[in-house]
């Protein structure tokens, strides 16, 4: 909730006139502002041919907001030392750059949508506002918190010896020949199949894997927490129709690209530690538990790199190009693609603004994705209705029936856990199903909404917008 | 979607200014390969 001081830093200045009950209002132009001295402005190196910022706004609930922001309006909102009105600002500003776009009122539209209400500026008459939390749509359907800061970053901290260059080459090639010894002399001829997986083993193959998703979630802990930061936690979530692990690593934005990447692959890089300690268990009692693990985990680390699900490879590779917002700016390319047949086009979209090789990249990755989510949904809709729906009644009946016949543990927890995961399962299916029938109601009631409310006026002028002015007789 | 939010949309786009995602990197510990039909 805000303050009646936030509210008023908000709303446009007024003036009240005491002696007369009509209101005097005041344009904000001649009000004067101060930069937020709690807001960070570090530079971002990312794709633009402009030079970025990254900007960090602290809100509600001890979170931050970051934005990446155009390096020179940075320069023109710290002109604002709390005696220059907006007028002041621009015309300074436009003095010393004489290519700058920035208008008096342009200026001032964006101190009263964005800057005021986001505690970047502040009036000269209260505190700044203390924006709510980020209200971006969150990627993950279920979202809890398992381990804090507290915890996870002196562990971290801990194993942040594994990133030391010695035993980061000694670990590296102890990789390399455990897999070479599991797929070459371990796993063939002895028959594998992931379907015969059931009781004890079921439990056994799920605690390991279970605990070596953790150990990758530290492997992200412990590349950022080499570097200092103050908030790192790991918890548990429902992406899509996977139920995972995650670690917040968004302090990674402030660091160089090249320690972004390390962020990035620290995961994997733990969870193939996990290999060599799986293969060595081998040995050492020969079962082949640790081998449908071993399998697993590789085939966890393989879903792990697909760019185009929001895990690290997509991070990777949003890294490895300088784009920011990969997701966002790929639906920003489709979106444009049907400007491009009309002569008024709106703003112009940040990644037209990017380097070359980082813009056929985006471009390639736009391609690539829609095709992949459009095979997605065709295949998750289809298991869903031929597969997952038909079986889940199945699943609890031979739950109970086991629970009648064979009371045993391990025969309890694996039921328990199976039942567990596909209902997790169907629900991250039904909500993604929900929220698409919602976007697509959404969309096609606003175009029809849009058409209807058209005057005839109105029509004529986007008539003439696309197809130009009428010629003269 | 609320006004208030809409006009601060258009003036980040105008000012290309963008909110950055969250950054959280996840694992699946497993893909859904029980999915999939059971093999005789």
């Amino acid at each position: 909730m805000q303050s009646g001081l936030e509210r008023a830093a908000v709303s446009p200045p007024l003036l009240y006139s005491y002696s007369s009950p009509v209101l005097w209002v005041v344009p904000n132009t001649v009000m004067s502002y101060v930069f937020n001295s709690r807001v960070s402005v570090r530079s971002l190196t990312c794709s633009s041919t402009q030079k970025q910022v990254l900007c960090e706004v602290p809100a509600q609930n001890d979170s931050i907001i970051r934005y990446a922001v155009p390096a020179s309006l940075i320069d023109l909102l710290e002109l604002f030392d709390g005696t220059r009105t907006v007028e002041d600002v621009t015309s300074m500003y436009n003095r010393a750059h004489p290519d700058s776009t920035y208008s008096v009122e342009s200026v001032s539209t964006l101190i009263q949508d964005f800057c005021i209400p986001k505690g970047i500026l502040h009036s000269q008459a209260g505190p700044p506002v203390v924006p709510e939390a980020s209200r971006q749509k969150g990627y993950l359907y279920f979202k809890m918190k398992l381990l804090p800061h507290s915890l996870v970053y002196p562990l971290a901290r801990l194993m942040g010896v594994l990133f030391w260059k010695p035993v980061f080459i000694l670990l590296g090639s102890l990789i390399l020949i455990a897999h070479v010894v599991a797929y070459f002399f371990l796993i063939p001829g002895r028959h594998l199949n992931i379907n015969d997986i059931a009781g004890r083993p079921l439990l056994d193959v799920t605690l390991i894997t279970i605990l070596a998703a953790l150990f990758h979630e530290f492997g992200h802990a412990s590349a950022l927490a080499r570097n200092r930061c103050n908030h790192l936690e790991i918890g548990l979530g429902l992406y899509l129709r996977f139920p995972v692990l995650y670690t917040d690593v968004s302090e990674a934005w402030k660091f160089a690209p090249m320690q972004r990447v390390l962020v990035d692959i620290g995961g994997l890089y733990f969870q193939n530690i996990c290999v060599i300690v799986l293969t060595g268990l081998f040995f050492w009692h020969p079962s082949p538990t640790y081998l449908y693990c071993i399998i697993l985990i590789d085939m966890s680390m393989s879903l792990s790199l697909n760019p185009f699900l929001r895990m690290d490879g997509y991070w990777l590779l949003a890294d490895l190009f300088g784009i920011y917002n990969l997701r966002e700016q790929s639906i920003a390319v489709l979106k444009y693609l049907p400007q491009l047949f009309r002569r008024n086009r709106s703003v112009r979209p940040q990644f037209l603004d990017m380097k070359k090789n980082s813009f056929i990249a985006l471009c390639v990755y736009t391609v690539l994705s829609f095709t992949f989510f459009t095979y997605l949904v065709i295949i998750a809709t289809y298991q869903t209705i031929f597969y997952l729906l038909p079986a889940y009644p199945h699943l609890w009946s031979s739950f109970f029936s086991a629970l009648r016949h064979e009371p045993s543990f391990s025969n309890i927890g694996g039921g328990l856990f199976h039942i567990a995961w596909k209902t997790a399962v169907l629900i991250g299916c039904l909500q993604f199903a929900w929220r698409s029938v919602q976007k697509t109601i959404g969309f096609l009631w606003r175009w029809i909404s849009g058409h209807l409310s058209r005057t005839p006026v109105e029509e004529l002028s986007i008539v003439r917008e696309v197809n130009g002015p009428a010629k003269e007789a | 979607m609320p006004e208030d939010k809409k006009a601060c949309d258009q003036t980040l786009e105008e000012f290309s200014i963008m909110e950055l995602d969250e950054r959280l990197e996840f694992v699946a510990w497993c893909d859904d390969c029980s999915c999939k039909p059971k093999t005789a």
